[in-house]
Protein backbone atom coordinates (compact mmCIF):
# COMPACT_ATOMS: atom_id res chain seq x y z
CA UNK A 1 0.00 0.00 0.00
CA UNK A 2 1.53 3.21 -0.83
CA UNK A 3 1.76 6.38 0.76
CA UNK A 4 -0.52 8.05 -1.12
CA UNK A 5 -3.76 6.13 -1.10
CA UNK A 6 -3.08 5.65 2.35
CA UNK A 7 -3.16 9.47 2.68
CA UNK A 8 -6.06 9.95 1.02
CA UNK A 9 -8.07 7.50 2.98
CA UNK A 10 -6.84 8.79 6.03
CA UNK A 11 -8.37 12.29 5.02
CA UNK A 12 -11.64 10.98 3.75
CA UNK A 13 -12.28 9.03 6.69
CA UNK A 14 -10.61 9.48 9.76
CA UNK A 15 -13.23 11.57 11.02
CA UNK A 16 -15.87 8.84 10.61
CA UNK A 17 -13.40 6.07 12.23
CA UNK A 18 -13.14 8.67 14.99
CA UNK A 19 -16.60 9.04 15.72
CA UNK A 20 -17.52 5.39 15.31
CA UNK A 21 -14.74 4.62 18.36
CA UNK A 22 -16.48 7.31 20.25
CA UNK A 23 -19.99 5.74 20.15
CA UNK A 24 -17.93 2.31 20.55
CA UNK A 25 -15.77 2.99 23.13
CA UNK A 26 -17.87 5.43 24.97
CA UNK A 27 -15.16 8.30 25.30
CA UNK A 28 -13.63 10.71 23.35
CA UNK A 29 -10.07 9.42 24.11
CA UNK A 30 -9.75 7.09 20.88
CA UNK A 31 -6.82 9.03 18.79
CA UNK A 32 -4.56 6.40 19.26
CA UNK A 33 -6.85 3.48 18.56
CA UNK A 34 -7.61 5.73 15.21
CA UNK A 35 -4.05 5.98 14.45
CA UNK A 36 -3.64 1.97 14.84
CA UNK A 37 -7.12 1.52 12.80
CA UNK A 38 -5.02 3.17 9.73
CA UNK A 39 -1.50 1.26 10.60
CA UNK A 40 -3.60 -2.07 10.45
CA UNK A 41 -5.02 -0.89 7.22
CA UNK A 42 -1.30 -0.64 5.78
CA UNK A 43 -0.31 -3.68 7.08
CA UNK A 44 -3.63 -5.74 6.19
CA UNK A 45 -4.34 -3.90 2.89
CA UNK A 46 -3.63 -7.39 0.99
CA UNK A 47 -6.99 -8.77 2.42
CA UNK A 48 -8.56 -5.95 1.19
CA UNK A 49 -10.86 -6.99 -2.15
CA UNK A 50 -12.18 -3.86 -3.11
CA UNK A 51 -15.57 -5.62 -2.50
CA UNK A 52 -16.22 -2.77 0.21
CA UNK A 53 -15.67 0.44 -0.02
CA UNK A 54 -13.08 1.40 1.86
CA UNK A 55 -14.92 3.15 4.69
CA UNK A 56 -16.86 -0.34 5.61
CA UNK A 57 -13.42 -2.03 5.65
CA UNK A 58 -12.04 0.83 7.95
CA UNK A 59 -14.74 0.53 9.82
CA UNK A 60 -14.21 -3.20 10.30
CA UNK A 61 -10.88 -3.26 11.48
CA UNK A 62 -11.92 -0.14 13.99
CA UNK A 63 -14.65 -2.44 15.61
CA UNK A 64 -11.65 -5.33 16.12
CA UNK A 65 -9.35 -3.21 17.97
CA UNK A 66 -12.53 -1.32 19.98
CA UNK A 67 -13.43 -4.93 21.16
CA UNK A 68 -10.07 -5.54 22.34
CA UNK A 69 -9.62 -2.07 23.82
CA UNK A 70 -13.03 -1.98 25.85
CA UNK A 71 -11.86 -5.37 27.34
CA UNK A 72 -8.82 -3.76 28.93
CA UNK A 73 -11.00 -0.38 29.33
CA UNK A 74 -13.04 -1.27 32.70
CA UNK A 75 -14.24 2.18 33.66
CA UNK A 76 -16.36 4.18 31.89
CA UNK A 77 -17.43 7.84 31.83
CA UNK A 78 -20.46 8.58 30.37
CA UNK A 79 -21.14 12.14 31.71
CA UNK A 80 -17.54 13.06 29.99
CA UNK A 81 -18.43 11.81 26.77
CA UNK A 82 -21.73 13.54 26.56
CA UNK A 83 -20.54 16.61 27.81
CA UNK A 84 -18.19 16.69 24.85
CA UNK A 85 -21.29 17.01 22.72
CA UNK A 86 -22.14 20.61 21.27
CA UNK A 87 -25.69 21.05 21.49
CA UNK A 88 -26.88 24.27 19.12
CA UNK A 89 -30.41 24.78 20.96
CA UNK A 90 -32.46 27.29 22.33
CA UNK A 91 -33.47 25.31 24.95
CA UNK A 92 -33.26 26.15 28.95
CA UNK A 93 -30.57 25.14 31.36
CA UNK A 94 -33.19 22.51 32.59
CA UNK A 95 -34.10 21.06 29.08
CA UNK A 96 -30.07 20.99 28.34
CA UNK A 97 -29.58 19.07 31.55
CA UNK A 98 -32.80 16.81 30.88
CA UNK A 99 -31.52 15.84 27.64
CA UNK A 100 -27.41 15.32 28.90
CA UNK A 101 -29.34 12.67 31.19
CA UNK A 102 -31.15 11.31 28.53
CA UNK A 103 -28.38 10.65 26.38
CA UNK A 104 -26.15 9.14 29.23
CA UNK A 105 -28.89 6.57 30.00
CA UNK A 106 -28.83 5.53 26.32
CA UNK A 107 -25.28 5.61 25.89
CA UNK A 108 -25.50 3.17 29.04
CA UNK A 109 -28.38 1.17 27.81
CA UNK A 110 -26.44 0.93 24.60
CA UNK A 111 -23.36 -0.47 26.64
CA UNK A 112 -25.19 -3.06 28.28
CA UNK A 113 -26.30 -4.58 24.76
CA UNK A 114 -24.85 -7.85 23.81
CA UNK A 115 -22.33 -7.44 21.10
CA UNK A 116 -24.49 -8.26 18.22
CA UNK A 117 -27.06 -5.29 19.28
CA UNK A 118 -24.58 -3.00 20.17
CA UNK A 119 -22.83 -3.45 16.36
CA UNK A 120 -25.88 -3.11 14.61
CA UNK A 121 -27.73 -0.18 16.84
CA UNK A 122 -23.96 1.76 16.50
CA UNK A 123 -23.94 1.16 12.75
CA UNK A 124 -27.23 1.48 11.96
CA UNK A 125 -28.77 3.80 14.52
CA UNK A 126 -26.41 5.97 15.32
CA UNK A 127 -24.33 5.73 12.00
CA UNK A 128 -26.95 6.00 9.91
CA UNK A 129 -25.26 3.27 7.48
CA UNK A 130 -27.01 0.96 4.94
CA UNK A 131 -28.24 -2.49 5.37
CA UNK A 132 -25.65 -3.40 3.16
CA UNK A 133 -22.66 -1.50 4.42
CA UNK A 134 -23.69 -3.12 7.98
CA UNK A 135 -23.93 -6.48 6.67
CA UNK A 136 -20.09 -5.92 4.98
CA UNK A 137 -18.98 -4.37 8.73
CA UNK A 138 -20.73 -7.20 10.48
CA UNK A 139 -19.63 -9.75 7.70
CA UNK A 140 -23.24 -11.23 8.07
CA UNK A 141 -26.71 -11.47 5.52
CA UNK A 142 -28.48 -8.49 4.91
CA UNK A 143 -31.44 -10.32 6.34
CA UNK A 144 -29.57 -10.64 9.85
CA UNK A 145 -28.66 -7.00 9.63
CA UNK A 146 -32.13 -6.38 9.55
CA UNK A 147 -34.02 -9.06 12.54
CA UNK A 148 -30.56 -8.09 14.70
CA UNK A 149 -31.44 -4.35 14.35
CA UNK A 150 -34.91 -4.90 15.24
CA UNK A 151 -34.43 -7.19 17.63
CA UNK A 152 -31.83 -4.96 19.22
CA UNK A 153 -33.92 -1.48 19.19
CA UNK A 154 -36.30 -3.43 21.69
CA UNK A 155 -33.51 -5.21 24.14
CA UNK A 156 -32.47 -1.29 23.96
CA UNK A 157 -36.12 0.11 24.12
CA UNK A 158 -36.29 -2.40 27.26
CA UNK A 159 -33.26 -1.24 28.58
CA UNK A 160 -34.08 2.61 29.48
CA UNK A 161 -37.76 1.50 30.46
CA UNK A 162 -35.89 -0.69 33.04
CA UNK A 163 -33.62 2.86 33.79
CA UNK A 164 -36.95 4.96 34.05
CA UNK A 165 -35.82 7.50 31.68
CA UNK A 166 -38.05 9.13 28.97
CA UNK A 167 -37.53 9.54 25.68
CA UNK A 168 -38.10 13.04 24.56
CA UNK B 1 -43.34 4.06 29.32
CA UNK B 2 -43.25 2.82 26.23
CA UNK B 3 -41.40 4.06 22.63
CA UNK B 4 -41.93 3.04 19.47
CA UNK B 5 -39.26 2.50 17.16
CA UNK B 6 -39.32 5.29 15.11
CA UNK B 7 -38.97 7.41 18.25
CA UNK B 8 -36.00 5.21 19.76
CA UNK B 9 -34.50 5.30 16.05
CA UNK B 10 -34.41 9.48 15.98
CA UNK B 11 -32.80 9.64 19.46
CA UNK B 12 -30.65 7.49 18.35
CA UNK B 13 -29.58 9.69 15.37
CA UNK B 14 -29.72 12.67 17.96
CA UNK B 15 -26.68 10.91 19.37
CA UNK B 16 -24.42 11.26 16.02
CA UNK B 17 -21.78 13.83 17.40
CA UNK B 18 -20.22 16.41 15.01
CA UNK B 19 -17.03 15.09 16.28
CA UNK B 20 -13.61 15.23 14.48
CA UNK B 21 -10.01 14.80 15.09
CA UNK B 22 -8.05 17.83 16.37
CA UNK B 23 -6.15 18.97 13.20
CA UNK B 24 -2.50 18.94 15.28
CA UNK B 25 -3.29 15.45 16.17
CA UNK B 26 -4.55 14.95 12.56
CA UNK B 27 -1.20 16.03 11.31
CA UNK B 28 0.78 14.05 13.35
CA UNK B 29 -1.36 11.18 12.66
CA UNK B 30 -0.74 11.25 8.75
CA UNK B 31 2.77 11.60 9.32
CA UNK B 32 3.01 8.67 11.83
CA UNK B 33 1.04 6.64 9.21
CA UNK B 34 2.63 7.67 6.69
CA UNK B 35 5.90 6.76 7.57
CA UNK B 36 4.53 3.37 8.57
CA UNK B 37 3.37 2.95 4.83
CA UNK B 38 6.88 4.13 3.76
CA UNK B 39 8.86 1.16 6.17
CA UNK B 40 5.79 -1.63 4.86
CA UNK B 41 7.00 -0.63 1.12
CA UNK B 42 10.58 -1.02 2.15
CA UNK B 43 9.65 -4.14 4.07
CA UNK B 44 7.80 -5.49 1.23
CA UNK B 45 10.60 -4.56 -1.65
CA UNK B 46 13.48 -6.40 0.87
CA UNK B 47 10.51 -9.77 1.38
CA UNK B 48 10.18 -9.53 -2.34
CA UNK B 49 14.04 -9.56 -2.86
CA UNK B 50 14.80 -11.84 -0.40
CA UNK B 51 12.22 -14.32 -2.23
CA UNK B 52 13.93 -13.57 -5.12
CA UNK B 53 17.10 -14.16 -4.46
CA UNK B 54 16.35 -17.66 -2.25
CA UNK B 55 14.39 -18.67 -5.25
CA UNK B 56 17.17 -17.67 -7.74
CA UNK B 57 19.76 -19.48 -5.44
CA UNK B 58 17.41 -22.86 -4.99
CA UNK B 59 17.02 -22.99 -8.74
CA UNK B 60 21.19 -22.43 -9.30
CA UNK B 61 21.72 -25.28 -6.70
CA UNK B 62 19.61 -27.14 -8.05
CA UNK B 63 20.86 -27.06 -11.26
CA UNK B 64 24.04 -27.53 -9.88
CA UNK B 65 23.27 -30.53 -8.52
CA UNK B 66 21.21 -31.56 -11.66
CA UNK B 67 25.05 -31.03 -13.82
CA UNK B 68 27.10 -32.43 -11.55
CA UNK B 69 24.50 -35.90 -11.60
CA UNK B 70 24.58 -35.91 -15.11
CA UNK B 71 27.90 -34.71 -15.60
CA UNK B 72 29.07 -37.92 -13.18
CA UNK B 73 26.51 -40.52 -15.27
CA UNK B 74 28.27 -39.58 -18.20
CA UNK B 75 31.66 -38.89 -17.57
CA UNK B 76 34.61 -42.02 -17.95
CA UNK B 77 35.47 -43.34 -14.68
CA UNK B 78 39.03 -42.70 -13.59
CA UNK B 79 40.85 -45.37 -14.15
CA UNK B 80 41.91 -46.33 -10.63
CA UNK B 81 38.03 -46.72 -10.59
CA UNK B 82 37.57 -48.20 -13.60
CA UNK B 83 40.71 -50.77 -12.67
CA UNK B 84 38.43 -51.24 -9.31
CA UNK B 85 35.59 -52.24 -10.71
CA UNK B 86 37.06 -54.51 -13.02
CA UNK B 87 38.69 -55.92 -9.85
CA UNK B 88 35.60 -56.27 -8.13
CA UNK B 89 33.74 -58.24 -10.66
CA UNK B 90 35.84 -60.61 -12.06
CA UNK B 91 36.28 -64.25 -11.32
CA UNK B 92 38.56 -65.75 -8.58
CA UNK B 93 41.36 -66.34 -11.29
CA UNK B 94 42.20 -62.08 -11.65
CA UNK B 95 42.35 -62.03 -7.75
CA UNK B 96 46.05 -62.45 -8.33
CA UNK B 97 46.39 -59.31 -10.15
CA UNK B 98 48.54 -57.25 -7.93
CA UNK B 99 47.08 -54.63 -6.49
CA UNK B 100 50.34 -52.33 -6.96
CA UNK B 101 50.98 -52.79 -10.52
CA UNK B 102 47.33 -51.19 -11.70
CA UNK B 103 49.05 -48.01 -12.68
CA UNK B 104 49.78 -49.77 -16.31
CA UNK B 105 47.44 -51.90 -17.45
CA UNK B 106 50.07 -53.77 -20.11
CA UNK B 107 52.71 -54.80 -17.42
CA UNK B 108 49.85 -55.78 -14.96
CA UNK B 109 49.04 -58.47 -17.68
CA UNK B 110 52.01 -59.62 -18.19
CA UNK B 111 52.72 -60.23 -14.80
CA UNK B 112 49.42 -61.60 -13.81
CA UNK B 113 50.11 -64.76 -13.77
CA UNK B 114 53.11 -64.52 -11.65
CA UNK B 115 52.90 -64.60 -8.26
CA UNK B 116 51.74 -62.08 -6.22
CA UNK B 117 54.74 -61.07 -3.59
CA UNK B 118 51.95 -59.65 -1.15
CA UNK B 119 50.67 -63.14 -1.12
CA UNK B 120 53.38 -65.84 -2.38
CA UNK B 121 55.26 -67.34 0.14
CA UNK B 122 58.89 -65.93 0.35
CA UNK B 123 61.09 -67.96 -1.89
CA UNK B 124 63.93 -69.08 -0.51
CA UNK B 125 67.13 -71.31 -2.00
CA UNK B 126 68.85 -74.06 -0.29
CA UNK B 127 72.08 -75.54 -1.19
CA UNK B 128 71.71 -79.29 -0.95
CA UNK B 129 75.75 -80.10 -1.27
CA UNK B 130 77.19 -81.20 -5.04
CA UNK B 131 78.03 -83.94 -6.44
CA UNK B 132 80.17 -84.60 -9.59
CA UNK B 133 78.45 -85.15 -13.22
CA UNK B 134 79.21 -85.25 -16.80
CA UNK B 135 77.85 -83.21 -19.73
CA UNK B 136 78.28 -83.45 -23.08
CA UNK B 137 80.65 -80.71 -24.69
CA UNK B 138 81.33 -80.74 -28.30
CA UNK B 139 80.39 -84.91 -28.31
CA UNK B 140 82.89 -85.77 -25.53
CA UNK B 141 81.69 -86.10 -22.11
CA UNK B 142 82.91 -83.52 -19.45
CA UNK B 143 83.21 -84.21 -15.87
CA UNK B 144 81.58 -81.05 -13.99
CA UNK B 145 80.33 -80.35 -10.65
CA UNK B 146 76.72 -80.35 -9.97
CA UNK B 147 75.13 -77.80 -7.08
CA UNK B 148 71.76 -79.64 -6.01
CA UNK B 149 69.60 -76.22 -4.86
CA UNK B 150 65.61 -77.01 -3.53
CA UNK B 151 63.58 -74.14 -4.04
CA UNK B 152 61.35 -73.44 -0.84
CA UNK B 153 58.63 -73.69 0.47
CA UNK B 154 57.84 -75.59 -3.23
CA UNK B 155 60.11 -78.34 -2.56
CA UNK B 156 61.29 -78.09 -5.96
CA UNK B 157 64.27 -79.73 -6.58
CA UNK B 158 67.00 -78.84 -9.33
CA UNK B 159 70.87 -78.96 -10.27
CA UNK B 160 73.43 -76.51 -11.41
CA UNK B 161 76.58 -76.88 -13.10
CA UNK B 162 79.26 -74.67 -11.28
CA UNK B 163 79.21 -72.03 -14.06
CA UNK B 164 76.35 -70.63 -12.27
CA UNK B 165 77.38 -70.99 -9.42
CA UNK B 166 76.69 -67.27 -8.33
CA UNK B 167 72.92 -66.45 -7.50
CA UNK B 168 70.41 -64.11 -6.00
CA UNK B 169 67.08 -63.70 -4.63
CA UNK B 170 64.61 -61.41 -5.21
CA UNK B 171 61.34 -61.03 -4.55
CA UNK B 172 59.85 -64.63 -6.15
CA UNK B 173 62.45 -65.33 -8.26
CA UNK B 174 66.17 -66.71 -8.33
CA UNK B 175 68.98 -65.79 -11.07
CA UNK B 176 71.92 -67.75 -11.52
CA UNK B 177 74.90 -66.79 -13.02
CA UNK B 178 78.46 -66.85 -13.84
CA UNK B 179 81.52 -65.08 -12.70
CA UNK B 180 81.37 -62.43 -15.60
CA UNK B 181 77.57 -62.17 -15.36
CA UNK B 182 77.03 -62.44 -19.00
CA UNK B 183 75.08 -65.92 -18.12
CA UNK B 184 71.90 -66.15 -16.23
CA UNK B 185 69.27 -68.39 -15.29
CA UNK B 186 66.41 -67.36 -13.43
CA UNK B 187 63.96 -69.21 -11.97
CA UNK B 188 60.70 -67.93 -10.56
CA UNK B 189 57.64 -70.42 -9.02
CA UNK B 190 54.11 -68.98 -10.25
CA UNK B 191 51.27 -70.15 -7.40
CA UNK B 192 48.37 -71.66 -8.27
CA UNK B 193 48.67 -71.31 -11.64
CA UNK B 194 47.84 -72.75 -15.27
CA UNK B 195 50.86 -73.50 -17.49
CA UNK B 196 49.47 -72.34 -20.22
CA UNK B 197 48.37 -69.21 -18.97
CA UNK B 198 51.94 -68.53 -17.45
CA UNK B 199 53.33 -69.72 -20.96
CA UNK B 200 51.25 -67.21 -22.93
CA UNK B 201 52.17 -64.89 -19.89
CA UNK B 202 55.86 -65.55 -20.78
CA UNK B 203 56.21 -65.66 -24.47
CA UNK B 204 54.90 -62.27 -24.54
CA UNK B 205 57.64 -60.89 -23.42
CA UNK B 206 59.43 -62.28 -26.19
CA UNK B 207 57.44 -60.79 -28.53
CA UNK B 208 60.73 -58.57 -30.05
CA UNK B 209 62.22 -62.09 -31.21
CA UNK B 210 59.51 -64.44 -31.41
CA UNK B 211 59.05 -64.01 -35.14
CA UNK B 212 61.86 -66.02 -35.60
CA UNK B 213 60.90 -69.07 -34.59
CA UNK B 214 57.50 -71.06 -34.31
CA UNK B 215 55.32 -72.48 -31.82
CA UNK B 216 56.42 -73.07 -28.00
CA UNK B 217 57.76 -76.84 -28.09
CA UNK B 218 55.80 -79.37 -24.82
CA UNK B 219 57.82 -81.73 -23.19
CA UNK B 220 55.35 -84.82 -22.07
CA UNK B 221 56.19 -86.09 -18.55
CA UNK B 222 58.82 -88.62 -18.07
CA UNK B 223 60.91 -87.53 -21.01
CA UNK B 224 63.13 -85.34 -19.41
CA UNK B 225 61.29 -84.85 -16.30
CA UNK B 226 58.43 -85.78 -14.04
CA UNK B 227 56.57 -82.53 -15.33
CA UNK B 228 54.46 -81.18 -18.35
CA UNK B 229 56.69 -78.64 -19.74
CA UNK B 230 56.86 -76.06 -22.83
CA UNK B 231 59.60 -74.58 -23.77
CA UNK B 232 61.27 -72.45 -26.40
CA UNK B 233 64.47 -71.13 -27.54
CA UNK B 234 65.26 -68.79 -29.25
CA UNK B 235 68.89 -68.44 -30.91
CA UNK B 236 69.53 -64.88 -32.82
CA UNK B 237 70.52 -63.17 -29.01
CA UNK B 238 70.07 -66.84 -27.20
CA UNK B 239 67.45 -66.79 -24.34
CA UNK B 240 64.35 -68.96 -24.02
CA UNK B 241 62.83 -70.53 -21.33
CA UNK B 242 61.52 -73.57 -19.94
CA UNK B 243 57.53 -73.68 -18.23
CA UNK B 244 56.71 -76.95 -16.31
CA UNK B 245 53.43 -77.79 -14.24
CA UNK B 246 54.66 -78.88 -10.66
CA UNK B 247 51.57 -79.50 -8.53
CA UNK B 248 49.34 -76.58 -8.34
CA UNK B 249 52.11 -74.29 -8.95
CA UNK B 250 54.78 -73.11 -12.10
CA UNK B 251 58.34 -73.48 -12.27
CA UNK B 252 59.19 -70.74 -14.66
CA UNK B 253 63.01 -70.99 -16.07
CA UNK B 254 64.43 -68.23 -18.25
CA UNK B 255 67.45 -68.20 -19.42
CA UNK B 256 69.93 -65.66 -21.73
CA UNK B 257 73.62 -66.13 -22.62
CA UNK B 258 75.81 -64.93 -25.31
CA UNK B 259 76.19 -65.91 -28.41
CA UNK B 260 80.15 -67.60 -27.81
CA UNK B 261 78.89 -69.49 -25.13
CA UNK B 262 76.28 -71.34 -26.82
CA UNK B 263 77.94 -74.38 -27.50
CA UNK B 264 78.17 -75.36 -23.19
CA UNK B 265 74.91 -73.92 -22.45
CA UNK B 266 72.54 -76.91 -24.65
CA UNK B 267 74.03 -79.38 -21.96
CA UNK B 268 73.71 -77.22 -19.47
CA UNK B 269 70.45 -76.43 -19.78
CA UNK B 270 69.34 -79.80 -20.34
CA UNK B 271 71.13 -81.12 -17.34
CA UNK B 272 69.13 -78.77 -14.80
CA UNK B 273 65.86 -80.07 -16.51
CA UNK B 274 66.57 -83.11 -16.32
CA UNK B 275 67.72 -82.63 -12.67
CA UNK B 276 63.89 -81.36 -11.83
CA UNK B 277 62.45 -82.94 -9.05
CA UNK B 278 59.68 -82.65 -6.22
Amino acid sequence: MDEELITDWFDAYADDIYRFLIYYMSTTDVEDIVQEVFIKAIDRYDSFKGNSSPKTWLISIARNLAIDEARKRKRKDWRKLIKTYEYKTEASPEEDQLVTETRTQIHQAISTLKQDYRDVVILRGIEEMTVAETANILKWPDTKVRVTFHRALKALKTKIEEGGYELQ
Amino acid sequence: MNYNDEELQKELKKLKSSHSLNPQSKESMKTAIQKQAKKKRARSKLKRSAIWFSTAAALMIGAGLLFNTLNSSQSVMPFEDHNQTEYNDTSEEQKEIPAESGEDEGTEESTAPMSDPETAQSLTVNEEGTETGTIMLEGMEEETTFTNYTLEPYGIKYQLTELFSSYDVNNQTVTHYNDANSVSMKLEVVEDANLDDVVSEVQSEYSDVASETGTPAETPPGEENPFRGVGQHFSQSPQGYYIYQIDENVLVIQYEYPLEAGDGMGPRLLALRESLTH
